[in-house]
């Protein structure tokens, strides 16, 4: 009867699927304590700031400061510099100021 | 290579094929974290569930070579398992995710992120999938519009998944990870490439045309096509092809039939079917297949066949239209000078409902045939068995050697479940027992 052997495969392959991704979470968890989920819902704000901050360096900034030669990481004096730039220079708000600033940062 | 020597090659590379992902990213991945089990867990299922609903579509893409060893109507069974657990891995995934943390709101599938919303994509995508197919009768969906919509919400959720498990970017972020994703997706179109542009593209220059189509018994059809301009395909007896109706190969009125006819083809190569009224395409566009009308077939497929089966004799237990592969399997034992006895218990519910009847009593004087009718409904001075297919009936019929026959039997799924019972029951080996199951959804 080919119809319950079938049956009884599927079961046995479900098993072992599932056994098989506990192990997978055995060897992949062994680091110690543990953290909460990080992916996705917190990815996201940070995922939308950095385009929002993209998006906002185009508009204010991009025409004569090509972003390569503003992008990278920024030491908290160099950061300070270019918030005091920003606030006095162009139309941007505060809160504009900080996500460009995050997004050249990389942050 | 034997039979069971290829099945266990194939089942082998099914396996894996399944585990091939999570073993790459245990290998691969960003190695011991400090993410809970729960999450890694998690992420293990979801691996998992990627190659599952990738590989779906060839377990049913008509692939002689992988099926024959199983049997297509095994392999369909085979396909709607794995779909309930596919499912069960891709939302246990999330679930899991939610159980750590993850917001409610991951499952709402717009304004998230790219991750969040392809994972919910795809995850209703798939809900989509399996409650239209398991609720198809239910909600009054015709068989070509449920298999138009089978396959675009297949390919929704794939598209999503590989999305999803590119944008979590945390196994799959290495370049052997990334390589071996990508030949499932590569994978996954070639077999669509294949199945619905190739085949049916092949198939348009070997038409076959209606020669005779006739009413023989209440609500049955008997269907005899020949091919135009080419030799057809040969077949084994008890296999089955899909027929094809429409203005092309490319039509969606596409039908799993039993073949009727001897395996031993006559010079034109024509074959024949038997269609009862039992659907919306059977029912309305069968009876008006005219001769000359051109249709394609596509075959043939099934491991439900006496071939390679060293037994001393059969025994063929047919459910009303059910009857179809046995009379190609007894057309075929004629031709073929094939002496071994049969024994034939053919159950209906009235003497009209029984096609070929008169022919099987003919086919008694070339072969040893026995006949047991078993009707519901008998006619008043019915001499013969009565009622259903039992454990007591096959008693008194079964030869006294049975335990070194084979079992055949084709009906009503309900029929057939019961009639391997009472076989069991009775005392035949289970592993003598073969049925035809072709209610694919």
């Amino acid at each position: 009867m080919r119809h319950v052997a079938v049956r009884r495969a599927a079961l046995i392959l479900a098993t072992v699927f599932v056994l098989f991704a506990g192990l997978f979470a055995w060897m992949a968890g062994r680091g110690g304590s543990h953290e909460q989920i990080s992916i996705a819902i917190e990815e996201a704000p940070q995922a939308a700031a950095e385009h929002r901050g993209a998006a906002l360096y185009d508009t204010f900034c991009a025409r004569c400061h090509p972003v390569e030669t503003l992008r990278g990481p920024l030491n908290e004096e160099r950061y300070r510099e270019l918030q005091e730039f920003l606030r006095k220079h162009g139309k941007s708000s505060d809160e504009e100021d900080r996500l460009i600033l995050d997004y050249l940062a990389g942050r | 290579m034997t039979l069971f020597a290829r099945a266990a090659g194939w089942f082998g590379l099914y396996v894996i094929l399944i585990v091939l992902p999570v073993l790459v990213g245990s290998a691969t991945g960003p190695g011991p974290t400090t993410r809970s089990l729960l999450i890694e867990f998690s992420a293990g299922l979801g691996l998992l569930a990627f190659p599952l609903i990738l590989v779906q579509f060839a377990l049913v893409s008509r692939v002689k070579v992988s099926s024959r060893p199983f049997g297509t109507d095994a392999l369909v069974q085979f396909h709607g398992y794995m779909g309930f657990l596919a499912l069960a891995l891709a939302l246990l995934h999330p679930l899991l995710l939610n159980v750590e943390g993850l917001p409610l709101a991951a499952w709402i599938p717009f304004g998230g992120s790219l991750v969040a919303v392809s994972g919910a994509f795809a995850a209703w995508a798939l809900v989509a999938l399996v409650l239209t197919t398991v609720l198809r009768r239910r909600l009054a969906l015709s068989y070509e519009v449920w298999r138009a919509l089978h396959m675009a919400l297949s390919v929704i959720t794939t598209v999503a998944m590989a999305v999803h498990v590119l944008a979590v970017n945390r196994y799959s972020s290495t370049g052997t990870m990334r390589a071996v994703l990508a030949s499932y997706l590569v994978m996954f179109g070639a077999a669509l490439v294949m199945y619905r542009v190739i085949r049916p593209l092949r198939m348009q220059s070997r038409a076959w045309t209606v020669t005779s189509n006739a009413a023989i018994a209440a609500g049955t059809h008997h269907l005899v096509v020949q091919p135009v301009q080419h030799r057809g395909f040969s077949f084994e007896p008890g296999q089955f092809a899909w027929l094809t109706t429409g203005r092309s190969p490319f039509s969606p009125q596409q039908h799993p039939l039993s073949i009727a006819s001897s395996a031993e083809r006559p010079e034109d190569g024509a074959i024949e079917f038997a269609i009862r009224e039992l659907g919306d395409w059977s029912g309305t566009v069968v009876p008006n297949l005219a001769p000359g009308t051109r249709i394609w077939v596509d075959g043939a497929f099934g491991a439900f066949t006496t071939e390679r089966k060293a037994a001393q004799g059969f025994v063929m237990i047919a459910g009303g239209i059910g009857i179809v592969p046995m009379r190609s399997m007894l057309l075929t034992m004629r031709d073929r000078d094939d002496r071994r006895h049969v024994l034939l218990i053919y159950a209906a519910h009235d003497p009209a409902r029984m096609p070929f009847r008169d022919e099987f009593e003919g086919l008694r004087t070339s072969m040893a045939l026995d006949i047991v009718d078993v009707l519901e409904a008998p006619p008043p001075g019915w001499n013969g068995e009565r009622g259903y297919v039992t454990a007591e009936l096959l008693k008194r019929h079964l030869p006294r050697q049975f335990r070194r026959y084979h079992f055949f039997v084709c009906g009503p799924p309900a029929m057939m479940d019961a009639v391997e019972e009472a076989l069991v029951d009775a005392g035949a080996p289970a592993a003598s027992i073969d049925s035809e199951r072709f209610n694919l959804v």
